[in-house]
């Protein structure tokens, strides 16, 4: 008796793969471009609050995941 | 936002059209992520200076009213007390997913939750950021930065998508993983609010 074939509803286990490797790709790529921008952003006013927008700012971003 | 992108990919009948269009999808919300935080951060900066030509650039009284702001705002988050949290009752509207192609779409939706003033915000942290950009009128390129940011950011949590498979879930996956990290949110908010309260105490001993 073979034993049973788990398939993905959605796609290739391989496709999956790729997905989450593109996924990991674009989130690099957005963090490159983040860590630029603050970059750039850091010299322009005091260190402090440059600091408190840069941290509330970024946590807006992530609390958004966990809204409706 | 996790809903919206979802049933972008769900209306694809066939899984390898899924596999094709999320990449793409998900590349669109971080462009429009970064123009919309952009453009709201470009909007901020013209009142910025507004308020920089009539008053100066006064950074330590802005960190301290931020700090105050943080603390009303932390108190809330705390369950100490009630304060109104004015903000949009609704996010960025459906319909724009049923009127352009889904790569379009996603563009333009992330705009929309990049320009986070907008739309419906889960934390409460947005208003001493607010406070914040405000009193940045000196450095209006860098508030346009910030919030290209703050805009990316928002966009690139859609980037949890495949992992969470929530595309292929029941609608209530979603708010029942909302629900699961509700306590450590929390936590995190009061820590994000904590650390604006104490930028003026670093800004007294720089």
């Amino acid at each position: 008796m073979e034993p049973p074939v788990i398939r993905r509803s959605h796609g290739s286990l391989s496709g999956d793969r790729r997905l989450k490797a593109q996924s990991i790709a674009l989130a690099i790529a957005a963090g490159v471009v983040g860590l630029t921008l603050l970059t750039l952003s850091y010299n322009q006013v005091p260190a402090y609050l440059f600091a408190a927008a840069a941290l509330s700012g970024v946590w807006v971003g992530i609390a958004s995941l966990f809204s409706p | 936002m996790l809903h919206t992108i979802s049933l972008m990919v769900t209306r694809m009948p066939s899984p390898r059209e899924r596999e094709w269009l999320w990449p793409r999808i998900l590349t669109g919300f971080l462009v429009g992520g970064l123009v919309g935080g952009a453009a709201m951060g470009g909007l901020i900066a013209v009142v910025a200076r507004l308020i920089f030509y009539v008053v100066g650039a006064h950074p330590a009284a802005v960190a301290i009213a931020a700090a105050v702001v943080a603390a009303v705002y932390g108190g809330r988050a705390a369950g100490f007390w009630r304060v109104p949290k004015p903000q949009s009752p609704h996010q960025v509207p459906p319909a724009w997913r049923d009127i352009f192609s889904p790569v379009v779409a996603s563009v333009v939706y992330a705009a929309g939750l990049g320009a986070i003033y907008f739309t419906r915000i889960g934390s409460v942290a947005v208003y001493p950021l607010a406070i914040l950009l405000l009193g940045m009128g000196r450095a209006p390129i860098a508030i346009i930065e910030i919030m290209a940011v703050v805009g990316l950011v928002r966009a690139a949590t859609a980037l949890v998508g495949p992992y969470l498979h929530l595309d292929l879930g029941s609608r209530e996956a979603v708010p029942a993983m909302m629900e699961k990290y509700a306590s450590a949110l929390r936590r995190g908010e009061l820590l994000v609010l904590a650390a604006v309260i104490v930028a003026p105490v670093t800004m007294l001993l720089t």
